[in-house]
């Protein structure tokens, strides 16, 4: 049974302009296992991205805690430590990003973007020790050393991705926000990286949160995924469980909307009427109800609260237990072999 | 398409090693008209510099016997011998129906043209007193490359030491403004908030006067018996004080847009402190862009100069600038009778096309990465 | 599902392709001698990661390339009774405006931008219908909000007076749709229609697309990188790479029996959701290349992992017939041309 790394308490996150408060965030709260890979999906202005950045102070959640447990094992609010404190532990949560040409400053060798946090962090570093580390990091990220000297326009996307990779790695961190790592590359390029982080993932003993649009490669990388919609999130559960299972109508649409890889395999679609509400002003009760097949008279007066229905899945919906939702069909070997392997990499948590 | 451009020069290594500078001086080569203007800008300010030396006379040459006298013509050939370049005596003659003075060349007497010849002495960069000079005609004889002005006094040499304040004021009044929009327009984008809205503002008021009364405005309180170095760093002041607004703003922009590139978070990230993100990814970032929009600058403020000095506001005479020489010649009957006098204009407009040709070539070359 | 048939004619037939574009540094070709066909009904899906060529390839049928593309090849397009070359036709001459916009139609992958920001919606659609259908304004406004809302525009003769910041994207796709429709084109080119959009709305575009092109019995030929929305959707498929198509198969055959190793790998990198297939995806080393002065070579060689050294790197592999309806350009199934 692996530690809890980081606990995410009721984060929420208002964007105010001078005529509304638009609430990116609503009390989002989960647990992270060491070493696990925890995907988050939803639909564009769900607030992942919000998400990912609040975590790692990229931008400042307005409330809520992040709790992190050093390898020390002391148990520090991330979103709430000194300043000599954060300097101790800034550089255990690092970010990767999707753009991977605005990731880059154009105007840096590939050399000085990757030893930059080194150099922050270890200013009485030499020269030769400060190459050493970069060349060990290139190593492993796969590029090839005798390009440092180079600037980020003589690379392709992937090559820059690996960049970016070997830039968020070289501090040695524990916990890596991905943020739609792989959406901007190319299909072959995509299964490289990927391939790349797991296997980084391995070596060096890391946490990942994977946050993307794409659910099947949120299936392959993920052993914990968590569903948002509208800055909540509405189901957290394992991979295969909140797959194969899933307890909340929206995850139930949206897993009937991934197009498979595969011509023999049809999928009923269940398609969800509407769009997506103005998240500035979102609807009473439960933030899915106008668009939702299963609702009742209380999915609009209550909001749901994220709960455990068994398993350490964890749904927001107010008919969990009875619905019987579809999802996606395994094949059952599969299922045995994800019951047996992933499962053990969650911890039991007790959610407030 | 670019992106296909770009990707064009993947076999070539040094393309891979080429920071951004080396990526700009590459493009800016490629276009044509602006290496050509750049020469040609070279050329002028290197004239500028050795101003009193290529300049055969001086600002105080008066002489009542040469009044608009139009451009001398040089010579080649003598009856029939070939001599090298010269030039023939000047005569004057009084035409009676238009009591004005009529040139003719008297062609007994010959002045060679010869390189390195004695003239009114100067301080060479105000050091050493000499009397040589690049060029000019030995013994009494008149060269006038571009006529002559109402008190005799030679106009090619008055453009020449004209283009020393001319040239040199929008480099002096670029720098002043150069560092007051970094700074104001740096600390604006920063800082954010109140002192955002506050710069914003003063940015809006500045520039919504009109210029011209605001230039007379601060030049009137410029006193008239001042020397001719203080005048000229007043009038250098009052230039930059107007321009640095459009720079701000500029800076101000980038830096907002530059704020929010992932690479700053990236930074941010890793502990690089504040300072340190914004010398070493701000600062180079808007680095290129401040300066084409510097040199598409220099033109306004070229034109800036000459108008003042036009209107009679800037420098005055017996200290030279376009923009004094072209309000000598601003009468009609210099139009009509003496052309020659507009030529300071032609200087005007030559160095305003090439900066701005310049300008427009370094825009191109500014991102390299398009 | 439908499937090719002998006796069907093709819409468009698409014969050695080519586009080459000048540069300063030599010829750029990202076209490199494209043919396939597109029957009546049929949905051809061509698939290639960025900059393979296929965006380029479907902007020449309906002849939007920029102008300094020089084309080569034959564009074949079926009329009632006769047969065009597109290519024969002179940039915006009147034959080629009537063909674009009346009998082939495009949409595209970033509806935003495909719309004018200040003119209504139900205007921009409308220009459409008055020029190819009718001048008569009412009747011209009754066929464009028909239009709209066979593509499930709800509402709209409210969101005809729309300004397209208004619809949101899934909207706005789908009134692209209605422009590309309206004057029922035999054919509709998609050139990544629901890459930008979220999956549950790019679940109702792809239905929507289908539905529609039973309904007009129209071909589409359906531009994408997403292996997934491909399986869904077409019912051939033809691969690109590098400026070439290196197999052309149905569906099922592509994805069940994919014979091209760059195929293979592109399959291979899929995860397939309901699988839970932890073990390592499949990755095609090496990233593409650039396709400018290229060496006399198959174009995957550097990536390929079995290629046959001292035949791909020294001669292009020619279209091999595997059956009637499978074709590869790969040395591996072309054993007699090896010393040829």
């Amino acid at each position: 049974m692996a530690d809890t790394i980081l606990e995410v308490r009721n984060i929420t996150k208002c964007f105010n302009s001078k005529k509304v408060s638009v609430k990116a965030l609503t009390d989002v709260s989960f647990d992270i296992g060491k070493g696990e890979t925890i995907g988050i999906v939803g639909e564009s202005g769900c607030g992942k991205t919000t998400l990912g950045r609040c975590i790692v102070r990229a931008i400042e959640a307005t409330s809520g805690n992040v709790y992190y447990t050093t390898e020390d094992g002391r148990r520090v609010d991330f979103l709430k430590v000194s300043h000599t404190e954060m300097k101790k532990i800034r550089k255990d949560i690092q970010m990767i990003f999707q753009d991977p040409y605005s990731s880059l400053d154009p105007r840096m060798t590939v050399l000085d973007i990757i030893s930059e946090p080194l150099k922050a962090n270890f200013p009485k570093m030499s020269k030769a020790e400060l190459e050493a580390r970069v060349v060990e990091i290139a190593g492993k990220t796969g590029l090839n050393t005798s390009y440092l000297k180079r600037y980020p326009h003589a690379f392709s996307g992937g090559q820059r991705q690996r960049i970016g990779i070997a830039r968020a790695l070289v501090l040695h961190p524990k916990i890596i926000v991905c943020d739609e790592a792989v959406s901007a590359l190319d299909v072959s390029i995509q299964a490289q990286v990927i391939n790349l982080l797991k296997e980084l993932q391995r070596e060096m003993d890391l946490t990942y949160i994977f946050i993307s649009h794409d659910l099947s490669v949120v299936e392959y990388i993920s052993d914990r995924v968590g569903v948002m919609y509208l800055g909540r999130l509405v189901e957290y559960a394992d991979t295969v469980d909140l797959y194969s299972d899933p307890k909340h109508p929206y995850t139930e649409a949206l897993l009937s909307a991934v197009p498979v890889a595969d011509p023999d395999v049809v999928v009923e679609r269940l398609p969800l009427s509407g769009e997506i509400p103005n998240p500035a002003n979102p609807p009473t009760g439960c933030y899915f109800h106008p668009r939702c097949r299963y609702c009742i008279d209380q999915c609009r007066e209550t909001s749901p609260v994220l709960m455990d229905v068994g398993g350490g899945h964890f749904v927001a919906c107010h008919r969990a237990h009875e619905l019987k939702l579809k999802g996606i069909k395994y094949e059952a070997v599969a299922l045995e072999a994800a019951g047996t392997t992933s499962r053990d990499g969650c911890p039991e948590v007790d959610h407030e | 398409m670019s992106e296909k451009k770009r990707k064009n020069h993947q076999n070539d290594e040094s393309y891979f090693l080429a920071s951004q500078w080396t990526l700009m001086r590459r493009k800016l080569m490629k276009h044509g008209l602006a290496r050509f203007s750049m020469v040609l800008l070279g050329l002028l300010y290197c004239i500028a510099i050795f101003g009193n030396f290529v300049a055969p006379s001086d600002l105080v040459a008066y002489n009542a016997k040469t009044k608009n006298c139009p451009p001398t013509k040089i010579h080649w050939v003598h009856e029939g011998d070939f001599i090298g370049p010269f030039v023939y005596g000047l005569e004057s003659e009084r035409n009676m129906e238009t009591f004005q003075l009529e040139y003719r060349e008297d062609t007994a007497r010959i002045y060679r043209i010869r390189w390195f010849v004695d003239g009114p002495e100067y301080k060479f960069w105000g050091l050493f007193p000499t009397t040589k000079h690049l060029f000019g005609v030995e013994d009494d004889g008149y060269l006038f490359l571009f006529g002559s002005d109402s008190m005799g006094r030679d106009l090619f040499s008055r453009v020449i030491l004209g283009s020393q304040v001319s040239l040199t004021i929008p480099f002096v009044g670029t720098v002043i403004s150069f560092v007051l929009g970094v700074l104001i327009g740096s600390a604006s984008g920063y800082f954010g908030g109140v002192v955002d809205t506050v710069v914003q503002r003063i940015i809006e008021v500045l520039s919504s006067f009109p210029s011209i009364p605001l230039w007379m405005a601060l030049s009137a309180a410029i006193p008239s018996d001042i020397p001719v170095v203080r005048m000229y760093l007043y009038i250098t002041i009052i230039i930059s004080l107007l321009s640095w607004t459009k720079l701000a703003r500029i800076v101000r922009g980038k830096f907002i847009s530059l704020r929010n590139e992932d690479f700053v978070t990236a930074a941010k990230l890793a502990g690089v402190s504040d300072l340190q993100i914004m010398l070493k990814h701000l600062v180079p970032g808007f680095m290129s862009y401040l300066i084409v929009n510097l040199t598409l600058e220099i033109p306004s403020m070229i034109i800036g100069e000459t108008s003042m000095s036009f209107l009679g506001l800037g420098i005055r005479s017996p200290a030279t600038s376009w923009g004094v020489l072209l309000q000598e010649a601003q009468d009609i009957s210099s139009i009509a009778s003496y052309p020659w006098r507009l030529i300071p204009l032609i200087a005007v407009v030559v160095t305003v096309l090439a900066f701005n040709f310049l300008g427009d070539g370094l825009r191109d070359a500014a991102d390299p990465y398009k | 599902m439908d499937r090719r048939t002998e006796d069907r004619v093709p819409v468009v037939q698409v014969k050695n392709l080519t586009i080459d574009i000048p540069m300063d540094e030599g010829v750029l070709t990202p076209v490199r001698g494209v043919s396939f066909s597109i029957h009546e009904g049929e949905t051809l899906g061509l698939v290639g990661e960025s900059g393979c060529g296929k965006s380029l390839t479907s902007k020449a049928i309906l002849g939007i390339n920029d102008k300094k593309c020089r084309t080569g090849g034959e564009i074949l397009f079926s009329e009632a009774d006769h047969v065009l070359d597109l290519l024969k036709l002179k940039y915006g001459s009147e034959e080629i405006r009537k063909i674009r916009g009346e009998r082939a139609s495009m949409i595209f992958q970033e509806p935003m931008v495909a719309f004018h920001p200040m003119y209504t919606i139900g205007a921009q659609i409308n220009e459409c219908t008055r020029l190819h259908i009718t001048s008569d304004k009412v009747k011209s406004k009754e066929i464009t909000l028909d239009m709209m809302k066979r593509v499930g525009i709800a509402n709209a003769e409210k969101r005809y007076d729309q300004y397209p910041h208004e619809f949101s994207g899934g909207m706005l796709q789908r009134a692209l749709i209605a422009m590309a429709l309206v004057c029922r084109p035999a054919l509709l080119i998609a050139d990544e229609p629901t890459t930008a959009l979220d999956v549950t709305i790019q679940a109702q575009i792809l239905e929507l697309m289908k539905s529609l092109q039973k309904e007009f019995d129209m071909s589409i030929l359906f531009i994408t990188h997403d292996l997934g929305v491909v399986a869904n959707m077409c019912d051939r498929v033809a691969v690109m790479y590098l400026g070439k198509i290196v197999e052309e198969a149905s569906v099922r055959e592509i994805y069940k029996n994919p014979k091209h190793p760059y195929t293979k790998g592109l399959i291979g990198s899929v995860h397939k959701v309901g699988t839970h297939n932890q073990s390592k995806l499949f990755s095609i080393d090496g990233t593409v290349p650039l396709a400018l002065n290229l060496p006399k070579r198959c174009g995957f060689y550097e990536r390929c992992s079995s290629r046959i050294e001292g035949v791909c790197n020294r001669l292009e592999p020619g279209r091999t017939m595997l059956d009637d309806d499978h074709s590869v350009n790969c040395f591996l199934y072309d054993k007699e041309n090896i010393h040829g």
